[in-house]
């Protein structure tokens, strides 16, 4: 690098270029083709690691199956109890407050739902007007004409 | 008395043949052969080993990921079909390895719950006067993408073809040169404004070349 002279854009750039080329030469100086003895005696970590996988597979296996039942299973339990507890609280409910007035409850909220979808689209309807509506322009002068019976605003 | 004389005989160790085929040794991994296990290691370990270092720059990992790479190796290889898929399943699961934990790395940063040894962030190189920009250098690499940095390190610093690069991480070929392009342009643009790394080379330039 120059010291002490300002070096200009794009010298700059090809130095930072060339730098980055050293740092990759480095890199793979640093990380050798072959292995280090302490690597290379991974192999036998790696042998032992499998072996061992490989005699826990049988019974890992056998107690899968059996858990994926056990959990089938109680996760249908679960979801029908849910269902059962809903149908029920239905049920009672109904009971509770007759069909009479269910039926009135329902065709009041089916009203009250009507006046509020018509007041929200009579909402927007105004409220797209207002906003396609093109902006006001102050009228143009024009000359005063004393014939006209035009007025100024 | 007859002495009964017991002698223990060392058992020859066989021979590992590195110079093996594609196809012989996915025989012998689909066979269940025993001698597959070492043959696959003599095989792809350096490569492993050398990708993981040039993503990672540390060495911390590398040992107990390549032995991750290699598990699932032995787990996926022998449903393979074709032998010359070997080295690529090789590439992919190092860079799912590598993928893995650099997300890890960043949710700890982010979310430090579980105590973490603090972690030497830069490689070892057997040169003191390399330490310093490398570890300059991946102090940078740290702010890439994952996808960016993967690339990056295989291709400029392992040396792997763009169709290997594309294929680990599967784009296509005109997606991993740009990928690779910007992460050049990038790492340039970050080299520029580290006047320190700049003055540091000068001087090592320098040095080697009054030596």
């Amino acid at each position: 690098m120059k010291s002490g002279v300002r070096m200009n854009f794009l010298e700059h750039r090809l130095y930072a270029d060339r730098a980055l080329s050293k740092l990759i030469r480095m890199a793979r100086e640093a990380t050798p083709e072959t292995l280090s003895s302490r690597e290379q005696r991974g192999v036998f970590r790696l042998e032992a690691i499998l072996v061992e996988k490989s005699s826990t597979a049988v019974s890992a296996r056998a107690s899968v199956g059996s858990n994926f039942v056990a959990r089938c299973t109680a996760f249908s339990i679960i979801v029908l109890m849910v269902i059962q507890g809903f149908w029920q609280e239905r049920r009672e409910h109904r009971q509770r407050a007759g069909a009479a007035l269910w039926w009135a409850r329902a065709v009041i909220r089916h009203f009250l739902a009507r006046a509020f979808m018509a007041l929200r689209a009579r909402v927007y309807r105004s409220v797209g007007r207002r906003e396609l509506r093109a902006p006001e322009r102050a009228p143009e002068r024009r000359p005063r004409d004393p014939g006209s019976i035009w007025l100024e605003p | 008395m007859a002495e009964a004389r017991v002698r223990l005989v060392r058992r020859a160790p066989t021979r590992v043949k590195a110079d093996i085929g594609d196809d012989e040794l996915l025989d012998m991994l689909v066979n269940g052969h025993p001698q597959a296990v070492r043959t696959t290691w003599l095989r792809f370990a350096p490569l492993v080993h050398r990708l993981l270092k040039h993503a990672l720059g540390h060495e911390e990992d590398v040992a107990d990921l390549a032995q991750l790479v290699f598990i699932r190796f032995f787990e996926s290889a022998p449903k393979l079909r074709d032998p010359s898929a070997l080295r690529p399943l090789v590439i992919a699961l190092t860079t799912g390895a590598i993928r893995a934990e650099l997300r890890s790395r960043w949710l700890h940063g982010w979310f430090p719950f579980e105590h973490v040894e603090p972690t030497r962030t830069t490689s070892v190189p057997p040169s003191p006067a390399s330490r310093e920009p490398l570890r300059r250098l991946y102090f940078i690499l740290d702010r890439f993408k994952t996808e960016d940095r993967v690339a990056f390190a295989y291709h400029y610093m392992e040396g792997l073809s763009l169709e290997e690069v594309a294929d680990a991480l599967h784009l296509s070929l005109p997606a991993a040169q740009r990928r690779l392009t910007r992460a050049w342009s990038r790492v340039v643009l970050h080299i520029e404004r580290d006047n320190a790394l700049l003055e540091y080379l000068s001087k090592v330039e320098e040095l080697g070349a009054t030596a």
